[in-house]
């Protein structure tokens, strides 16, 4: 077994459902006894990843996006992905303040946010097969 | 989502409640715009002490009201944010477009 914890689960490309989403994954992150901020980043960057889904993966409309949530000693890794549009230019989605989205709902900061609150991103897209976003944390043993 | 608001003399204050998130938001920048449109304060505090979750569609609220507080000609703060939350505003800069405002005793 390569990791300790294993968890998947997948729903429809709802926002209704980002909510349901994060609090899944800071469920499950909360079996490696994280800080309450930690919890909160990890909510934050999971966030952002479930909405890029819904907004730009499945733009215009309804799919299934998939969340993997492993443990292996105190890192988490959650893995969020969708077979919605892809990204035809991964740097540039990735940049601050950059959206193709409706600027008065989404800033362009979602990248940013997920980069500053994990240790590790990466993305993996396919225009017209769909997004892969990897996010990564290690949480320091507590005492 | 709740949102309430108090009259404070000419200022309104928006007690902001509870998960800001981009399925939250668009309901919750209406009922704000609405109301700023029928109060015509001539100051909005954005408060932010009883937001447990904010991701970057925070950002995009508090972005869209100061827009909306410019094209009504009044003021706009934003006061009891900490951790994470003021964090992804102060990300992008929004400290520079708003003041973040000091306030004691106050929920």
């Amino acid at each position: 077994m390569k990791y300790d914890n294993c968890v998947k689960m997948e729903f429809l490309s709802k926002s209704c459902n980002e909510g349901f989403s994060r609090t899944a994954v800071a469920a499950v992150a909360a079996q490696l006894d994280p800080t309450l901020e930690q919890l909160s980043e990890i909510k934050t960057a999971v966030s952002e990843a479930v909405t890029n889904a819904i907004v730009h993966g499945y733009r215009d409309k309804l799919g299934i996006i998939y969340i993997t949530i492993k443990l292996r000693g105190q890192k988490l890794t959650v893995t969020v992905r969708d077979r919605g549009c892809g990204i035809s230019d991964i740097e540039k989605a990735r940049q601050p303040l950059f959206t193709t989205g409706n600027t008065a709902e989404r800033s362009g900061m979602g990248f940013t946010i997920m980069e500053s609150f994990m240790d590790k991103v990466s993305v993996r897209s396919t225009v017209g097969g769909g997004t892969k976003v990897t996010l990564e944390k290690t949480l320091s043993i507590r005492r | 989502m709740n949102t309430e608001f108090k009259s404070e003399g000419d200022t309104l204050r928006v007690l902001l409640c509870g998960e800001i998130d981009h399925h939250s938001a668009k309901d919750l920048c209406r009922s704000v715009d609405m109301k700023i449109a029928a109060a015509k304060p001539k100051q909005v505090l954005l408060d932010f002490g009883r937001v447990s979750f904010m991701d970057s569609s925070g950002l995009a609220v508090v972005v869209g009201r100061k827009q909306t507080c410019a094209r009504q000609g009044c003021g706009i703060g934003i006061v009891n944010i900490s951790g994470y939350p003021e964090k992804i505003l102060k990300m992008a800069g929004a400290d520079k477009l708003i003041e973040f405002m000091e306030e004691d005793n106050e929920i």
